[in-house]
């Protein structure tokens, strides 16, 4: 079956998300509300498939492709991406079989005095083949080891490690240290939004990039091989070996036939590969020229070349690419989309409203089928009150903050309050914290919601105790961090400077982590 | 050992700044961005060639918490405590930024602690005020408000009375030369140890001053002198009745005084120190219209009552000058000078010009056309002024401050509307007049004695706007 979810839907749903990441709020609830009752929910009840959070999503987005790109010219960021890829798929096939095949036209020139070279073949065609497979399966190996343990890793892995790490901080003593501060944060931003895609979609862009490899080096062989059949079908070839070490024919000979092991048994054994008078026919010194060396054993070589480079270049490159093709569709049928901006999308869409003037405009205005009537009795079985959190809040502002306040906006944002925590009072109260938060149970769609000033800029404290939290409550239960404007600044809350806003987005991205999101409380308030 | 003094606080709260402005150094990296400083840098104050004292600028606390709580398990004294704490932090990677501020005060460097006044107290600030109260060093702390508010300076005051032996109100962004010489005369009291040392530092960086003072009052009288004395002479041939060529001619005038006096503002600006700063002044700033422009004359220019004075007292040798300079005014300076000579050819007829004619000084004679000198000793005063705008512009921006750009223009307090020669008494209005008339006699003894006397007023004036707050 084909997967619901494609890299163009991908790439404009994080286009959406991120655009959406910079409205107001409550702008984004009436929108995002409006667009379920209106087209999605009806969509669902008329084909009458269940409500799954891929399937909203998914029709949510074509909404929004349609309204936004539909009737312009302009193509999607995903479309952009599917049109760019196709041709580089195009290209690199092509750029393959062209470097291919004059590889294999230049190599396979045979003039009358000097056969070509089959030990010279292997080297640069097969064996370096067989090379590259062979770090790309070493280095899948490792990968599956590092998954699975995450202590005693054998001991040369641990030095690599090590060093790894010491050029990474010595990077960062020597090379980052020299940036502005700014640039510093960017740049840990950007390798954090990396570590954020990796962990929401896995390896899911690995594979697009895999692909265009394997493509180059399927052209690459297809190039060759087709070069060498050109040159053996249209011009007389000469095979010969030689070797300033003084190695016997026997022993290339045994070499030969593990060689063709993988095809021996299907061919004869003369055309699997030459036998040993063939290769003993067909050693070449230099100073006695070819003259005396017998036809049929200069050309007894060509089905073993032609063999060769079918078994262990292109057949190997074409499985690994229908196996990325596999591991692609694998990838986009497994995404779940629980990452805040996609759950938060969702959750607008399935919270109901809470002004009652807002249903009215929600009605469509065409004379057709009228949507069913939310069922908030359902959807109250589904999400009780909203998603519930836990709220931690620094000692310093503990006592100012008003608990009515927090009440009123965290149903606004459609969270329901389970407790408050004070936090931040000292290391030793804030270790203790992290105990009472272990003994909680975080199997549930519990979240965490921290309120923090932004007027203090984001301390390696604050940041390595959310890496403690989110050790302990599991790798993907929501962390939201609402930030506060200056207090003095005007009565109530106060809104939060661009300028610290932007210093505490790069800190926390910076965490590539997915699935903490930061807010600033004010925007949240009509 | 040279005594050490080092810059400690919250990140970005302005350490970079205080440091950079005491240290008149404007290389220091300051940026809106918490962090910016990584390593601890240090600052030396070199006199006679030997080091006297030292700043060092140190990375703010990144786990202010988790370091008391080490603290608190460490027994010994003060720089004991803080060896121990870095010997086990050594291999937290997280306390990298903690244990390298904590370095200087490991080699017992003094503390001066820089809050921003401007937000209020938290726990962090508590917890790093305490891990300096355990240090056991001397220390100071420096409010430095970064926003104009003020209502959280109290309760900063009454936290800073738990653990500090002093504190101060020091913003790094406005801080004058007087400010300055105070915060160091404040260091003085907090440890005996360093009263010799940093007295010391007090003289050399007053003397310092008064030196920098002097040069710039010799720079001032210099390009007086050359502006008031500068001449530009020109063949009249045929073509010189063409009025566009002696637009031309004054315009080049103008521009070779406004490069002599911009050379001389820029030798100013070296005196202080200043590497990046150049002057991007508030658009309304006098300093950046025109030296030619009409407004900068009639601003810069003199007072009713001071052409009184200089009315009384040289009579003719100013008079008629200053008519066709107010003329000129009215009328835009360009078109008067333009004018002038233009008239003056049509009027001629295109016959040789008279060697006695002359307007607004500029000599119109036989085959040759001269402009200049000025005769008009607002010159003097417009340039004067500027000279002493510029400085005082020089002197009071902080080189802790890297708003160039944006630098808002109520924070300007430069009088610039009304000229700091306005109020000058009649003493100093009668140096200035026989300065310009020794100009203009071309007599050089009395020239030497006159330069002499305006050299030693500058210097009083200079002192004067340093001492500003």
């Amino acid at each position: 079956m084909k997967p619901l979810w494609n890299y163009k839907d991908i790439f404009d749903l994080e286009y959406f998300l991120h655009k959406d990441a910079t409205l107001p709020a409550g702008s984004l609830v009436q929108r995002d509300r409006g667009i379920y009752l209106r087209h999605i929910e009806p969509a669902l009840a008329a084909t009458g498939q269940s409500p799954e959070p891929r399937i909203i999503l998914r029709q949510w987005l074509e909404y929004r492709s349609r309204t936004e790109f539909g009737a312009t010219d302009i193509l999607s960021p995903g479309a952009l991406f599917t049109e760019a890829h196709r041709t580089l798929r195009l290209l690199c096939l092509v750029i393959g079989l062209f470097f291919g095949s004059i590889a294999g036209l230049t190599f396979f020139n045979y003039a009358g005095t000097t056969p070509v070279n089959i030990l010279a073949f292997l080297f640069f065609f097969i064996f370096s083949q067989i090379a590259v497979l062979l770090i790309l399966l070493l280095s899948w190996l490792i990968r599956c080891l590092l998954r699975g343990r995450t202590a005693s890793l054998p001991l040369g892995m641990r030095i690599m490690g090590n060093l790894t790490a010491k050029a990474i901080l010595w990077g960062h003593r020597n090379i980052l240290g020299r940036m502005w501060a700014e640039s510093r944060d960017s740049l840990a931003a950007s390798l954090g939004l990396l570590k954020g895609a990796r962990r929401i979609y896995g390896s899911l862009f690995f594979w697009p990039v895999f692909i265009l490899t394997q493509l180059l080096a399927i052209g690459a062989n297809a190039g060759i091989l087709a070069a060498t059949l050109f040159r053996i079908l249209t011009s007389d070839i000469a095979f010969g070996w030689q070797s300033t070490v003084q190695f016997s024919a026997p022993a290339l000979h045994r070499l030969i036939t593990v060689i063709a092991a993988p095809w021996s048994r299907f061919f004869p054994e003369d055309v699997a590969s030459p036998s040993l008078t063939a290769i003993e026919g067909s050693r070449i010194i230099l100073k006695d020229g070819i003259a005396h060396l017998a036809t049929q054993d200069l050309v007894a070589w060509w089905p073993f070349l032609v063999l060769c480079l079918l078994v262990y270049g292109l057949l190997p490159r074409m499985f690994l690419y229908l196996a990325s093709l596999f591991m692609q569709r694998r990838c986009l049928a497994n995404l779940t989309f629980a990452h805040p901006p996609a759950a938060g999308l969702l959750q607008r869409m399935l919270t109901p409203s809470l002004t009652t003037q807002a249903a009215p405009e929600f009605r469509p205005q065409t004379t057709g089928p009228e949507p069913a009537p939310v069922d908030a009795a359902a959807e109250a079985v589904r999400r009780p009150g909203g998603n519930p959190v836990l709220v931690l809040i620094p000692d310093d502002i503990f006592p100012v903050f008003e608990m009515q306040e927090l009440h009123e906006f965290l149903a606004q944002r459609g969270f329901s309050h389970v407790g408050t925590i004070r936090f931040m009072e000292d290391y030793e109260a804030d270790r203790e914290v992290l105990e009472a938060l272990r003994e909680e149970n975080w199997q549930g769609n519990c979240g965490i919601l921290v309120l923090m000033e932004s007027w203090m800029p984001p301390l390696v404290a604050f940041l390595s105790y959310l890496q403690e939290i989110r050790q302990i409550v599991g790798t993907e239960t929501p962390i939201f961090i609402e930030l506060l404007g200056r207090p003095a600044a005007s009565p109530g809350l106060a809104p939060v400077p661009e300028g610290d806003w932007l210093v505490w987005s790069r800190k926390i991205t910076a965490l590539g982590d997915p699935f903490i999101s930061l807010n600033p409380l004010r925007e949240q308030r009509p | 050992m040279t005594p050490e003094i080092a810059i400690m606080g919250h990140p970005n709260e302005g350490k970079s700044s205080v440091l950079s402005t005491l240290a008149e150094d404007d290389s220091v990296r300051v940026s809106p961005t918490p962090g910016e400083t990584t390593q601890c840098r240090t600052f030396p104050v070199v006199i006679d060639g030997r080091e006297v004292l030292r700043f060092t600028d140190t990375p703010g606390f990144q786990n202010p918490g988790r370091v008391l709580s080490i603290l608190k398990t460490l027994s010994g004294e003060g720089g004991e405590i803080i060896r121990k704490f870095r010997e086990q932090a050594r291999i937290i990677a997280e306390l990298a930024d903690d244990r390298e501020l904590l370095l200087p005060v490991e080699r017992g460097a003094g503390i001066i602690y820089v809050v921003d006044g401007s937000r209020p107290v938290r726990n962090v600030d508590r917890e790093e005020m305490e891990i300096l109260r355990l240090t056991g060093r001397p220390r100071m702390a420096i409010i430095n408000c970064k926003d104009q508010e003020e209502q959280h300076l109290q309760s900063w005051k009454e936290e800073f009375r738990k653990s500090f032996n002093a504190n101060r109100v020091f913003n790094a962004h406005r801080a004058t030369y007087a400010e300055r010489i105070l915060l160091l005369e404040a260091l003085q009291s907090i440890d005996q140890d360093w009263q010799p040392v940093i007295g010391q530092v007090v003289t050399a960086f007053q003397r310092d001053w008064a030196a920098r003072n002097q040069v710039t009052a010799g720079l001032i009288i210099a390009m007086l002198r050359d502006c008031l004395r500068f001449r530009l002479t020109v063949a009249a041939n045929e073509e010189s009745q063409d009025r566009r060529r002696e637009e031309e001619l004054v315009r080049s005038f103008n521009k070779s005084l406004a490069g002599i006096e911009s050379k001389a503002h820029q030798k100013i600006r070296a005196q202080f120190k200043h590497h990046i700063f150049n002057y991007q002044l508030p658009p309304r700033s006098i300093l950046r219209e025109d030296l030619f422009n009409e407004r900068t004359w009639q601003i810069l220019g003199l007072s009713r009552r001071q052409l009184a004075i200089l009315g009384g007292l040289s009579g003719a040798a100013v008079g008629a000058g200053l008519d066709v300079a107010h003329a000129g005014l009215s009328m835009g300076l360009y078109a008067a000078l333009g004018g002038a000579i233009g008239a003056l050819g049509a009027v001629l007829g295109g016959e040789s010009v008279s060697t006695s004619a002359s307007f607004m000084g500029m000599k119109l004679g036989g085959q040759q056309l001269q402009i200049g000198p000025v005769n008009s000793i607002d010159l003097l005063f417009v340039l004067l002024n500027r000279a002493l705008l510029f400085y005082f512009h020089t002197i009071n921006w902080a080189h802790g401050r890297r708003d160039y750009e944006t630098a808002p223009a109520a924070g300007d307090r430069a009088p610039d509307q009304l000229g700091f020669t306005r109020h000058w008494p009649a003493a100093r209005i009668r140096i200035c007049n026989a300065y310009f008339k020794a100009l203009q006699q071309d007599n050089d003894t009395s020239l030497f004695r006159i330069e002499q006397e305006l050299q030693e007023m500058l210097e009083t004036v200079l002192m004067e706007i340093s001492q500003r707050e």
